[in-house]
């Protein structure tokens, strides 16, 4: 079974149910208007084609590896939770060092402009750095949730499907047709709470953020309540309507993670995007950039050189 | 139709009665070829013939039911755990439920209680009137109408529980 056939399999699955409803005569109220292959051509198609056409995740890569090359360029080397992705490791880039070069030059420059520029733009350069550096990772994350979701749900439609055809291959033995299929989409729900969790809880954004700003305290984003963790039937399975319906029922369970997944991360991004301050990533233009060639050496310019 | 389906389907069992050249295979479900070994069918009378046909039939059951474990592994059926009265009372009608299932001449017949503890009838002068292959054509037709009969059962059992 593998997602490109997911059409094909709802086809198998019209098949099977009809047949196995045919097989057994069984007689439902549903099939009253179109009989039973009208039914499930009318039920089945409809609760899988939303799902066919779920973009491959494999889209998401070139945006992420764009973010990657940011973060690679702004990071001076910080811890991975930074990075919100343990498993990513951006080393130091040297060339940020020019900076401190720079900051360390102005020192013996005492005009106005000059020690503003050094004050104001050279010494919290880091900090905007780092700011820059934390908030792509943030939205980095946003992608690499949305390509995780995405990846799962394909994933937990098809093990649906083909639980379903595994039941009515297995409706004539002897144990209760019970199938079960646990949904990945709750890992992928797991990494995004992790992912996000760091933005509105612990030191490491909000500290640099709150610090600069005096910002209020980041909000959580709302928890989700008890998401449903798989898709099967107990204590059912006997008739094609039974099966179908847990079925019916499994993908509706889907449905709901994959839209609490989604407000879980447009929580997390709209929590850090509620707390960002566009003076906190870039500094103000420093006063010597408009100073007139004739006076950079004035007491308003660089001044003189110690 | 479903891989489940043809992994069943393809599920082939071999048994051997110990101490005997008697031995027996089944494939598609419920197709059985039992073979005697040389001259082995005609030196048997029909009180044997029955001890040795449920012999048989009991380590069929045993290795179904265990090559059907292996089947749904890895697929997502699962076999519960009794929850509620409904299960326990199908389990319960299952142990006790009786199959059975004869040759069309009603010479051989198989029943069995819940598929435990199988019992072979055979008509006395079967042995002296059918030959071998006669004799294992309407074991067959027995094993056919047995499984049919079975499957029968098992869906009324499984609508009145749980529909």
């Amino acid at each position: 079974m593998s997602f490109e056939d997911l059409m094909a399999h709802a086809q198998d699955l019209q098949y099977l149910a009809a047949k196995h409803a045919i097989d057994n005569r069984e007689a439902e109220p549903e099939y009253a208007r179109n009989g039973v292959d009208g039914y499930y051509a009318l039920v089945i198609p409809p609760l899988f084609e939303p799902y066919s056409k779920i973009q491959d995740p494999k889209v998401y890569d070139p945006l992420i590896g764009d973010l990657r090359t940011v973060m690679a360029g702004l990071s001076n080397g910080q811890a991975n939770a930074d990075a919100l992705n343990s498993n990513e490791v951006y080393p130091a880039n040297p060339t940020l060092a020019k900076i401190t070069t720079a900051g360390d030059m102005m020192k013996g420059w005492t005009g106005e402009a000059g020690m503003a520029f050094k004050a104001k733009f050279l010494d919290p350069f880091p900090m905007y750095s780092r700011n820059q550096y934390i908030l792509t990772a943030v939205l980095k994350a946003g992608l690499d949730a949305h390509k995780a979701m995405w990846a799962s749900a394909r994933h937990d439609i098809d093990m649906i499907a083909e639980g379903t055809i595994h039941a009515f291959d297995n409706a004539g033995c002897t144990n209760k047709n019970d199938w079960n299929v646990g949904f990945t989409i709750l890992s992928s729900l797991a990494a995004v709470s992790a992912a996000f969790l760091p933005v509105a809880g612990t030191a490491a954004l909000t500290a640099t953020i709150i610090a600069a700003a005096s910002q209020t305290a980041a909000v959580l984003p709302p928890d989700i309540p008890d998401a449903p963790k798989e898709a099967g039937g107990t204590g059912e399975g006997v008739t094609a309507l039974q099966i179908i319906n847990t079925m019916k029922d499994g993908i509706g369970k889907l449905t709901s993670v994959i839209q609490k997944t989604e407000a879980k991360i447009s929580a997390g991004l709209t929590t850090l995007t509620g707390n960002v301050n566009p003076t906190l990533f870039e500094a103000p233009r420093p006063a010597i950039a408009d100073t007139p060639p004739g006076s950079v050496t004035g007491d308003k310019g660089l001044g003189g050189h110690e | 139709m479903g891989e489940l389906a043809d992994r069943l389907d393809n599920i082939r069992l071999h048994v051997r009665i110990p101490g005997t050249e008697i031995e027996a295979d089944l494939r598609d479900r419920n197709n059985v070829t039992i073979s005697f070994g040389d001259g082995g069918y005609e030196f048997l009378n029909e009180r044997n013939l029955e001890h040795y046909l449920a012999t048989i039939a009991r380590l069929l059951y045993v290795g179904w039911v265990r090559e059907y474990r292996v089947a749904i592994e890895g697929t997502a059926i699962v076999i519960p755990e009794p929850e509620n009265q409904a299960d326990r009372d199908y389990i319960a009608a299952r142990s006790e439920m009786e199959v059975t299932g004869a040759s069309a001449d009603g010479r051989v017949e198989i029943s069995a209680i819940g598929m435990r503890d199988p019992q072979v009838r055979i008509a006395r002068g079967t042995v002296r009137e059918l030959s071998e292959a006669e004799f294992l054509t309407r074991t067959k037709e027995a094993v056919e109408a047995l499984t049919e009969d079975y499957r029968t059962k098992i869906r009324a059992l499984k609508v009145r529980f749980f529909t």
